[in-house]
């Protein structure tokens, strides 16, 4: 860390890519001419070492040397890393946790709280620097940079603190590092953290997708899915949806949200259960199955439970429904399709009806789905997937884009 | 993707603010080239929107703002400082609910803590003064939160400045309802425009606007341009916010005083 001059901190609404991995938040030409030589330090990691976690089938060569500090009490692993900076790079592994945004958003905090105890001085300032989100294989991440400030006066220092996080099938990896600059070699270590986690999984998807997600053109997170046909013929698909938002220049919203849920080939919904962590709590949990000759629906919001019977007792669209109608309608003479479909997030207690229809604003959209005053313009292949699309409200304008996908959404 | 889609309209039907303006519920605005000096009682507004038939139609409710459609995406406002509903005082205004849950044991605390503490100030002034100062944690980070919640966290944005008002308010016996909108805010020379949320009060025979959220800043002037409310309370208001933000403003242009 460095003494940090007190005219360097002015942060600008707008993001600013740069040759590292992160979209600044910030423009680092504004700043002194230090800062800029120290963000922009890197190193090469050519060291490697042996990484083990048996609980975790973990068995694998890793970049960076790593340091063993906890070795799996209350399910948590803890590494430090040389990456030939001043500060090693940290990484953690952690068998039980609330998701990629929450959890990152957790241990940047606790890193805080770990740089005010070593150079004893209390966190003064801080600053979203970047976020982004990346993929690693078939594995998302997101990033969160944060820059602060300890102490007071002539005694105040500057600091960056790197934060990456992914989900991986059966545990969650983050990894930080308390330095300016080292970008790539950060990222670098962290892909291969994640790639020992990685390297045994049966991958037995019929289709998985990744979206990345803007709004104003900021990376704000991503939505995976997965779909798998089970033992009975019918589709199992996750979702998993992860949002770091900066709600101003200084503080960050977190989400993540996992949605399990079963469709017929048809594409018809058969159950569904998800939750929403938001900034560390449980927002909602919700399940909704037929049972009765209806829709029932239980859970919680804000910790109130909901309960509800949905007035409407049909055919309910499922999330690798959308692929295979939207195949249909693109392949029909139709213009439109309508459709009802479940989203606890909009309403638990309802069923919503939704407009697919054809539209030709070619190369960006083919497609356009109305779900109330909610106009989504994508562009989609002729077997469904969903390539990229945009929503304009208000003055923002948001933009989901699929950055990886694997196999096909159609049934074998 | 449909889940995608609710959770990022969600996150910007949700991101309206508080005291400061986060860059997200920021609403592009300029001036008239014409305006010079600071703003008066009432402006004149060119609103870009989407929907300008929907946004006349709910304006249409309102004494204190005139529309006229300028053309497919331009409606012209004159706008007072607090346009005033003119709809009926409807039974559900005064009840409990969902997310105005006046019956559940946080929000019946906070109540009562006001209810001991109160003053012989204007019973408007004292209920803004008192949920400004018991939400103790001003941020953006929170989506929506019921007012339980509020009443226990005492943090949030607008959102849950006015649900706790709004609360308050029903607590009071006053019929009260959470409304979002635009605020233009006015500067000495300039002026600039974010989303938001307050609450419109039934007190002494008409609809008044009190905003907690942005109690204390004398020094600017305030216009409220409201585009919905919560009609839907229950577990299902996040569509209901939906539709309400669905008429914020694309831009807000050529603002000047109202000749």
């Amino acid at each position: 860390m460095k003494l940090l001059k007190s005219a360097a901190l002015f942060l600008l609404p707008a993001t600013v890519s740069v040759n590292a991995t992160a979209e600044y938040l910030i423009n680092l030409a504004d700043f002194p001419e230090w800062f800029q030589q120290s963000m922009a330090r890197e190193a090469e990691v050519t060291t490697t070492g042996q990484l083990t976690i048996e609980q975790l089938n973990v068995d694998a060569k890793v970049k960076g040397t790593p340091v063993v500090q906890d070795s799996g009490s209350e399910n948590v692993w803890y590494y430090t890393m040389d990456i030939g900076s001043d500060s090693p790079v940290e990484c953690y592994a952690f068998l039980e946790f609330d998701g990629v945004a929450n959890s990152l958003h957790a241990i940047v905090e606790h890193s805080l709280g770990g740089a005010e105890q070593i150079n004893g001085k209390a966190l003064s300032g801080r600053f979203n620097l970047g976020l982004d989100m990346g993929m690693i294989g078939d594995t998302p991440y997101l990033q969160l940079d944060t820059l602060y400030n300890l102490g007071e006066g002539n005694e105040k220092v500057a600091g960056v603190l790197k934060g990456l996080s992914a989900q991986t099938d059966h545990s969650l990896q983050i990894c930080v590092h308390n330095e300016m600059g080292y970008q790539g070699a950060f990222l670098d270590v962290f892909s291969s953290f994640v790639q020992a986690f990685t390297a045994n999984d049966q991958q037995p998807e019929l289709y998985e997708a990744t979206y990345r997600m803007t709004i104003n053109g900021i990376p704000v997170g991503y939505s995976q899915e997965k779909h798998t046909i089970d033992q009975d013929g019918d589709v199992a698909t996750v979702l998993r949806d992860a949002m770091i938002t900066p709600a101003d220049q200084f503080a960050v919203s977190r989400s993540d949200s996992q949605t399990l849920e079963w469709s017929r080939p048809d594409g018809s919904l058969i159950n569904a259960q998800e939750y929403t962590i938001e900034n560390g709590q449980l927002a909602s949990q919700f399940a909704i199955s037929h049972a009765e000759d209806a829709w029932q629906v239980t859970g919680q919001m804000q910790g109130k439970e909901v309960s509800a019977t949905l007035e409407y007792n049909s055919w309910l669209l499922s999330s690798f429904g959308n692929y295979t109608e939207t195949a249909l309608l693109l392949a029909s003479d139709a213009p439109s399709a309508d459709y009802h479909i479940w989203l606890s997030d909009a309403d638990p207690t309802s069923a919503l009806p939704v407009t697919f229809t054809k539209i030709d604003e070619l190369p960006n959209a083919n497609l356009q789905f109305d779900l109330g005053p909610l106009t989504l313009r994508y562009l989609a292949t002729e077997n469904g997937s969903f390539e990229k699309g945009s929503i304009a409200q208000g003055g923002a304008e948001l933009k989901l884009e699929k950055v990886y996908s694997k196999g096909q959404p159609v049934m074998p | 993707m449909n889940k995608l889609l609710t959770i990022l309209a969600l996150t910007l039907s949700l991101n309206v603010s508080a005291q400061s303006v986060p860059s997200l519920a920021e609403i592009p605005l300029t001036m008239s080239a014409s305006q010079s000096g600071a703003l008066t009682n009432t402006i004149y507004l060119e609103v870009e929107t989407r929907q300008a038939g929907s946004l006349i139609k709910h304006l249409s409710n309102y004494s204190g703002v005139t529309t006229q459609q300028l053309n497919n995406n331009t409606v012209a406002v004159g706008l007072a400082h607090q346009p005033v509903f003119t709809g009926a005082v409807q039974s559900k205004y005064a009840q409990p609910s969902f997310v105005i849950d006046t019956d559940e044991p946080p929000t019946r605390a906070f109540i009562e803590g006001f209810t001991k503490t109160r003053t012989d100030t204007d019973e408007l002034e004292a209920i803004t003064a008192y949920v400004s100062e018991y939400i103790n944690e001003p941020t953006y980070i929170h989506g929506f939160n019921l007012a339980s919640t509020v009443a226990t966290q005492r943090a949030g944005d607008c959102t849950e400045f006015a649900t706790l008002t709004t609360a308050l308010a029903r607590g009071l016996g006053l019929p009260a309802r959470l409304t979002i909108g635009t605020v233009i805010t006015a500067y000495a020379e300039s002026a600039d425009a974010f989303g938001h949320a307050w609450t419109e009060v039934w007190y002494k025979g008409k609809w008044q606007i009190i905003d907690a959220a942005l109690y204390g800043a004398e020094e600017q002037q305030f216009y409220y341009l409201p585009t919905g409310t919560l009609d839907n309370e229950g577990p299902g208001f996040a569509m209901s916010l939906v539709m309400a933000s669905s008429l914020f403003p694309n831009r807000v242009g050529n603002v000047q005083n109202l000749q």
